[in-house]
């Protein structure tokens, strides 16, 4: 870090102009020589400052002042905090869900930019088949000769053996349409692989431990959804899937060339973008069972289709990944089991983040239509569920 | 977040899981069963961290060497690399490694901002660790103790007894969870109880009368994330402190409690003895 170009060039503007009139005022070469010294010694200084305040993180440094005040004050902040009970507890929940979520994001997130980097880019080429030997542009080739009838159950089988983060798989999902894969696989794969990839299902089964038919739902309601929204998809949108091929969700040359870098990048962006909407979402979840008035609570909890809404809305604003959204869907203590199985699907297949990034790709109609339609199955899914397994 | 904060956020989230799970600081929160995978998690973190620091610096000093001419831009290269496409790259990045001189060409040929999108989101990580490793918020207690209805009905394995729980305690004397003793007491098997005494642990909850209050434990298996009151009402004409931890030695009166829908367990109180809090405050539905 070196100080900026145009504050180093004022403060050597400076010296010359001063020395000029030193050497005007004083004209014995002694004591000409002695300040010229003195005058030089000054603007060595003044340029070491200048360049070490340039070099200075002024926001990292206020971070570390901000967090030694914390540690110095810890104590007294414990005892304050401990002795406001709602907060208290709130916080309690908020910090054990963000813990017990961190393993099971962290494992997620390596593995989906492990194969965003070096399996998915490859497998484009085998799902989008026999392509057109004379045509140029794979958006030109009809959908219906791109992969074959099996494109889409294919890839959305793939996506339950190949965890990603939702907003890694809709970058991916972008990535296969350019390739040439048609949009109908390409969401299939987003949504299976970001709602029950075997990351999510692993942290299902402990967080549900001795209730195989959450785990159960999860796939069967992850897949279908895939399945359906992937076939639906000439039908659902017309306007969106011709322009589905023609934009990009990362600009090209945004990312690291080397596949190392990349994958480097990806992981520490996901999973800070990770952890924070599993702060988020663990943070509005428990303000709800735990700050929200108990008669409220008793409604809502009573009546199993405004707890589904509920918690339907608090999936959708969170946007915690599939990998760690079982251990926040838990936290809901206050609802029937319906209503978590609906935060575990609801989330990932059309939560508010994913919906955002998704129009840099589909615009901003085939992002809300593709959301709505899957977070309406995702919904109808968990009610079917619901009823099957109590 | 700026590029170089991103690494850093990461590897102060990793130091503060492992020292929390180190201490033992986050196991009032969670089971001890996932201590393990929450130091992997913090390792993992830590290593990420220094990886992608390292890389930032890398790439970073790649610029450097093609564009000398724009040490402004150059010096935010870590941060946003806006590179301009620069003549010489290929001598002035010779002594850097070829991933890192590609990464630099590419962007100094494209002139496009690397990682353009912002990650504001990425502080919403660093929040609630930063907040526990500096408020330590204790085990749950009283307050979500007295949220729910306290049967166990409530708990996501419900009210029925097991085999084993409609089995009884073996023995005159016999300690129990007030977990089993709710869906013993509740049972068609209550029998069981007749003629024992039995000892539950819990904190306390005022009641409704002068004469009861309520016996609280939450029972959990994600520690604090999913805990859920279990309560038992405690007939007992001696007053005990709210929130404090008691054994109660008692026997089971023939009754239950509570309102039809949210029935209770209720035991008839002969000793009242103060006790320490338990490292591990919560109570697993299945024990």
């Amino acid at each position: 870090m070196t100080a900026e170009p145009p504050e180093r060039s004022g403060s050597s503007a400076v010296p010359a102009r001063r020395s000029d009139r030193h050497r005007g005022a004083t004209p014995g070469p002694q004591r000409r020589s002695l300040l010229a010294r003195v005058d030089g010694a000054a603007v060595r200084a003044r340029e070491w400052f200048e360049s070490v305040r340039g070099a200075i993180p002024w926001a990292g440094l206020a971070v570390a002042a901000g967090l030694i005040a914390l540690v110095l004050a810890r104590g007294w902040l414990h005892t304050a905090v401990a002795s406001v009970e709602p907060l208290s507890t709130w916080l309690a929940v908020v910090a054990s869900v963000c813990l017990q979520g961190l393993p099971f994001l962290v494992a997620g997130v390596l593995l989906s930019a492990a194969l965003s980097v070096w399996l998915l880019p490859r497998m484009a080429h085998r799902l989008s088949g026999p392509l057109a030997p004379d045509a140029d542009d794979p958006a030109e080739v009809p959908a219906s000769r791109r992969g074959g009838p099996l494109a889409v159950p294919v890839s959305a089988l793939a996506g339950l053996v190949l965890p990603q983060t939702s907003a890694r798989a809709a970058d991916t999902a972008a990535e296969w349409c350019r390739a040439g894969v048609t949009p109908g696989a390409a969401h299939a794969y987003r949504l299976s692989a970001a709602s029950a990839n075997p990351v999510a299902l692993v942290s299902t089964a402990v967080f549900f431990p001795g209730q195989p038919g959450v785990l159960a739902a999860r796939v069967g309601i992850g897949l279908v959804l895939a399945l359906l929204v992937g076939w639906a998809w000439p039908v659902l949108s017309g306007a969106s899937a011709a322009r589905a091929g023609g934009l990009r969700a990362v600009p090209a040359g945004a990312e690291d060339s080397a596949e190392v870098g990349r994958f480097i990048d990806r992981a520490r962006d996901d999973l800070l973008r990770g952890g924070g909407h599993l702060a988020l979402a663990a943070a509005l979840a428990a303000a709800f069972s735990q700050l929200v008035p108990a008669s409220w609570l008793e409604a809502v909890g009573g009546s199993t289709l405004a707890a589904v809404a509920v918690a339907g809305v608090l999936a959708v604003l969170g946007g915690a990944d599939a990998m760690a959204n079982a251990v926040v869907a838990v936290s809901l203590t206050r609802f029937p089991l319906v209503a978590q199985l609906a935060y575990l699907v609801v989330g990932p297949a059309a939560d508010l983040s994913t919906a955002v990034r998704l129009t840099a790709w589909l615009g901003r109609r085939g992002a809300a239509q593709v959301t709505v339609v899957a977070g309406a199955l995702a919904v109808l899914g968990a009610v079917a569920a619901g009823v099957v397994l109590t | 977040m700026r590029k170089s904060y991103r690494s850093l956020a990461l590897a102060v989230v990793g130091v503060i899981v492992i020292a929390s799970s180190a201490t033992g600081q986050c196991l009032t929160l969670v089971p001890d069963a996932s201590r393990w995978g929450i130091i992997g998690a913090g390792v993992l973190m830590i290593a990420l961290a220094v990886v992608s620091a390292m890389r930032d610096h890398h790439v970073a000093s790649a610029y450097r060497a093609v564009a000398p001419a724009e040490p402004r831009l150059l010096d935010a290269a870590a941060d946003k690399a806006t590179g301009g496409a620069v003549e010489g790259a290929a001598e002035g990045a010779a002594a850097l490694s070829r991933s890192a001189r590609r990464a630099a060409a590419a962007a100094a040929a494209h002139a496009l901002p690397r990682q353009p999108r912002r990650l504001r989101v990425g502080w919403g990580m660093v929040v609630p660790f930063v907040a526990f490793a500096a408020l330590a918020p204790g085990p749950l207690g009283a307050y979500a103790g007295a949220r729910g209805d306290g049967s166990v009905a409530s708990l996501p394995t419900g009210g029925k007894a097991s085999s084993a729980e409609q089995a009884g305690p073996v023995g005159p004397l016999a300690e129990m969870t007030l977990t089993a003793y709710s869906r013993l007491a509740l049972s068609a098997s209550a029998e069981q109880l007749r003629a024992r005494t039995v000892l539950l642990t819990g904190f306390v909850l005022p009641g409704d009368s002068s004469t009861s209050w309520y016996l609280t434990r939450l029972v959990a298996t994600a520690g604090a994330a999913d805990a859920r009151p279990v309560r038992v009402e405690v007939r007992s004409a001696v007053p005990a402190a709210t929130g404090t931890w008691v054994g109660v030695l008692g026997t089971w009166p023939g009754a239950p409690g509570g309102t039809v829908d949210a029935p209770l367990a209720v035991i008839e109180a002969t000793t009242v003895t103060p006790i320490v809090e338990p490292g591990q405050p919560y109570e697993n539905p299945r024990p």
